[in-house]
């Protein structure tokens, strides 16, 4: 048995009261693939974000071919040999090949720039990646994602690289370009690198990697060697836990069909995506973050393009619309982004509330502040939001009470299609039910719920169907009691 | 797993860019003159505008905003803004004129006394973009309002050090190099001073590694400190060095106007962010060379004096530079977005 390339024990991560990583132990062996699997918010990348050295543990220790390890910057990790390529690309676009590769790294002679010796050294790190055809010369901006990827992995292997990081990696990548990346993945693993690969999709896992480890709700529930743990169990690691949580309901029948997308399809996500929403209905949307849930809800309001594909409200057609159109047709949308998009924090309660219908509140444009007021107050009693007074800021009130805000301005605005993007992000267990019991009297109500969310309990719980978004395509919709878990997630990663 | 990706990219990944269009400021400089060019020449003063007394007039007028221009592509390409730049210079002048004025009756040898007041006005401009640097990366404040917060400082340490006057030199006491800094003439030290600090500048932006960091950090500092990149640090540098260009555009100017005027320099801020963005920088940081800015400043300069010698109303220069500048940024966005 090898001695291994990396050991961390017993790490822990807070960020303020939630737990990101609770105790996490994982062993990486030299010139192996290992596969980082488990659900969003499962900590994998706050894991990499601390083995990289972008983040500071709480708690715990690693070593690094047996030597105390503990980077305090990226910078220092890159010289301990350590290197993480995000998911989200880091580039500079308005710099050339040559110049991101080298960032950081540049060879000088007293503050100048040896440009000979370095574009050798980029040119030999491109071809060892078997990317002659990258130019260093050429501006990034003009590359493809997968190329710009390779500028990437470059950089990382301008120095001496002993274990390589890599998050989700084939996210921007075509089918194509996923596979060379799994070549050269291969080929670094043969001059014994130690490869850490970050995917949702159990497939690519299988065709790289050589042993997995699951992490759940901040800890490694079990690991193993990819081909001899089947899918289905590696899925239930994932899981975890049974749908045991309090989801209160309330009785409600669906009705007339009122939303209905056929084969919508946006600039890059979504790219197909069929459903009927009724009166009444309680329909949810499971999938992967990145996968194209919220970029259809945005489609379907009118914030992002339609490039295919018909929307149709009320049984009108018209399938590129405003938001200012959408919402004159009854549609409201709960943005998954609170404190950027949701609400405007330094404002108050009853500005953020009533901001949704302003006119039956003014007359000759000139707004009558004391009845705003009694509607936002009225709002806020009876969705049990604890504030002092309605004229207060909503960046004072906790992350459940903001989300109740949220809604209070759904409710004023008083659509009947509701689209939710990930309701309960950032809420407390107790806030969470009170906002479940919501949905479902608004269902109660005849109001048609779309709703989004990366929290599988949730949705079994609430939604009386369910459709699953895969890389920008949406399944059927089918009854929420008709689905396994399991199924579901198998569903999301295109198991 | 079926393909669902974007179609494309069999392709070379760089694919080679569409018919690249010659290069934006040397368009509309060659816009700028062939008008002129035509609109006096119709009205039969070409002689006048092509002559090369008038490029004197030109080269003279573009000096001092070519400077100051060169420290404020510095600042752009690394995202930031300056704003102090006019006060700053008019503080240098004043600043300058009370050094030399007391040296020279406290002390007496003009050339000396001179010469030290010279080295305190261009240390003042530095010390005027350290402080704009720090408060920018220490206290973090948007270099908007840093900047903003200096214009109105310089300022009003300028009127408060002339005692709301305007500073002239001691009686029989002007230094000779003041007449050779103001001549209108190729032979003014000025402009060669521009050339050196000009070809200075683009040897650090594209010859050194401060220079590849000063890119770096206009076009993505997160990335930028990832890569170890030590960004307030080059920010403190490129604030102090477009100061010290501030301070010795301030010294020129001390010249050109034969005192220390604390009114002087009011708007060179607007003029120099507009030539340098005509000349291809962005405010969003990441872009713009040396050439462009010197051309952007080139172009303002043949606006100015065009409109002069068409005898046009003064406020058409305004609005022509205006539009210019709406063109040029209209355009560079269109073709970055057909690509």
């Amino acid at each position: 048995m090898t001695s291994p390339r990396l050991r961390m024990t017993g790490i822990r991560k807070s960020y303020g009261p939630t737990a990101a990583l609770r105790g996490v132990e994982l062993e990486l062996l030299p010139g192996e693939v290992h596969a980082l699997v488990g659900e969003n918010g499962a900590g994998k990348s706050t894991l990499m974000k601390v083995l990289s050295g972008a983040e500071q543990p709480d708690a715990g220790a690693m070593e690094l071919d047996g030597t105390a390890y503990r980077p305090d910057g990226p910078q220092d990790a890159r010289r301990r040999g350590v290197a993480m390529i995000y998911q989200e690309l880091a580039i500079c676009p308005d710099l050339t090949v040559e110049a991101n590769v080298l960032l950081g790294l540049e060879s000088a002679a007293a503050g100048f720039l040896r440009k000979g010796t370095d574009r050798g050294r980029v040119r030999r790190a491109l071809a060892e990646l078997g990317h002659e055809e990258i130019r260093p010369e050429d501006p990034v901006a003009d590359l493809t994602p997968a190329a710009r990827q390779v500028v990437e992995i470059a950089r990382a292997l301008l120095t001496d690289v002993t274990l390589l990081v890599l998050d989700e990696p084939t996210s921007a990548l075509t089918q194509e370009d996923a596979h060379r990346l799994f070549d050269l993945v291969r080929r670094l693993k043969g001059q014994g690198v130690t490869v850490v690969y970050i995917s949702h999709f159990l497939e690519e896992i299988e065709a790289v990697a050589d042993r997995f480890t699951v992490l759940r709700d901040g800890q490694a529930v079990g690991s193993g060697v990819v081909g001899q743990v089947p899918h289905d169990r590696i899925i239930e690691l994932m899981v975890g836990r049974a749908v045991d949580e309090q989801y209160p309901r309330t009785p409600h029948t669906a009705g007339g069909p009122v939303l209905e997308l056929t084969n919508l399809a946006g600039e890059v996500l979504p790219q197909n995506a069929s459903l009927t929403l009724h009166r009444g209905e309680i329909l949810g949307i499971a999938g992967i973050v990145g996968s194209g849930r919220t970029e259809l809800l945005r489609a379907v309001y009118g914030l992002d393009p339609v490039r295919r594909g018909s929307v149709k409200v009320h049984a009108v057609v018209n399938s590129a619309a405003t938001p200012v159109e959408r919402i004159g047709q009854g549609i409201g949308l709960l943005s998954e982004d609170r404190k950027e998009e949701g609400l405007a924090l330094e404002q108050s309660l009853s500005d953020n509330i009533t901001l949704s219908r302003l006119s039956p509140f003014s007359t000759w444009g000139v707004l009558s502040r004391g009845r705003l007021r009694e509607a936002a107050e009225s709002l806020l009693r009876q969705l049990n939001v604890r504030h002092r007074d309605p004229d207060q800021m909503v960046g004072e009130l906790s992350g459940g009470n903001q989300q109740k805000v949220a809604f209070a301005r759904l409710l004023h605005q008083d659509a009947d299609v509701l689209l939710l993007d990930e309701p309960t992000k950032g809420v407390d267990v107790g806030s969470k039910a009170e906002i479940y019991r919501l949905i479902g009297r608004l269902a109660a109500g005849g109001k048609a719920v779309l709703v989004v969310s990366s929290y599988l309990p949730e949705l079994l719980g609430i939604c009386d169907t369910i459709a699953v978004m895969c890389r920008g395509v949406l399944t059927p919709a089918r009854p929420a009691d008709q689905w396994t878990p399991e199924q579901i997630i198998a569903a999301a990663t295109g198991g | 797993m079926t393909s669902l990706s974007p179609p494309d990219t069999t392709a070379s990944p760089a694919a080679p860019r569409p018919s690249s269009l010659p290069a934006g400021p040397w368009v509309g400089f060659a816009a700028v003159l062939a008008l002129f060019t035509l609109l006096i020449g119709i009205r039969g003063g070409l002689a006048t505008f092509l002559s090369v007394g008038n490029l004197e007039v030109l080269i003279h007028e573009g000096t001092i905003p070519a400077i100051v221009g060169l420290g404020m592509l510095l600042v752009l390409i690394s995202g930031g803004i300056d704003l102090s730049v006019g006060a700053v210079v008019a503080l240098v002048t004043v600043v300058t004129m009370r050094v030399y004025t007391t040296l020279y009756q406290q002390w007496g040898p003009v050339a000396q006394s001179s010469l030290i007041a010279v080295g305190v006005g261009v240390a003042v401009g530095g010390l005027c973009g350290l402080m704009n640097g720090l408060l920018v990366t220490r206290v973090s404040l948007p270099p908007f309002v840093a900047t903003l917060g200096m214009f109105g400082i310089a300022r009003g340490l300028a009127v408060w050090l002339a005692e709301r006057t305007t500073l002239a030199f001691p009686d029989g006491a002007t230094p000779g190099w003041v007449a050779a800094l103001a001549k209108t003439s190729f032979a003014n030290p000025g402009l060669w001073s521009l050339v050196l600090l000009a070809l200075l500048i683009a040897g650090l932006l594209h010859l050194t590694v401060l220079g590849r960091h000063i890119y770096a950090v206009g076009s993505n500092e997160a990335t930028a400190r990832l890569c170890g990149v030590n960004v307030p640090r080059t920010k403190v540098l490129v604030y102090t060095l477009s100061g010290l260009l501030t301070g010795w555009a301030g010294i020129v100017m001390f010249a050109h106007s034969n005192s220390g005027n604390p009114t002087l320099g009011e708007q060179l801020e607007l003029d120099v962010i507009t030539a340098v963005v005509i000349g291809g920088a962005s405010l969003g940081g990441g872009k713009g060379t040396v050439v462009g800015a010197v051309l952007g400043v080139a172009i303002l300069g043949l606006i100015k004096n065009g409109v002069s010698l068409f005898n046009v109303p003064v406020e058409m220069q305004y609005i022509l530079i205006g539009v210019l500048l709406l063109a040029n940024v209209a355009l560079n966005r269109w073709r970055r977005d057909r690509r």
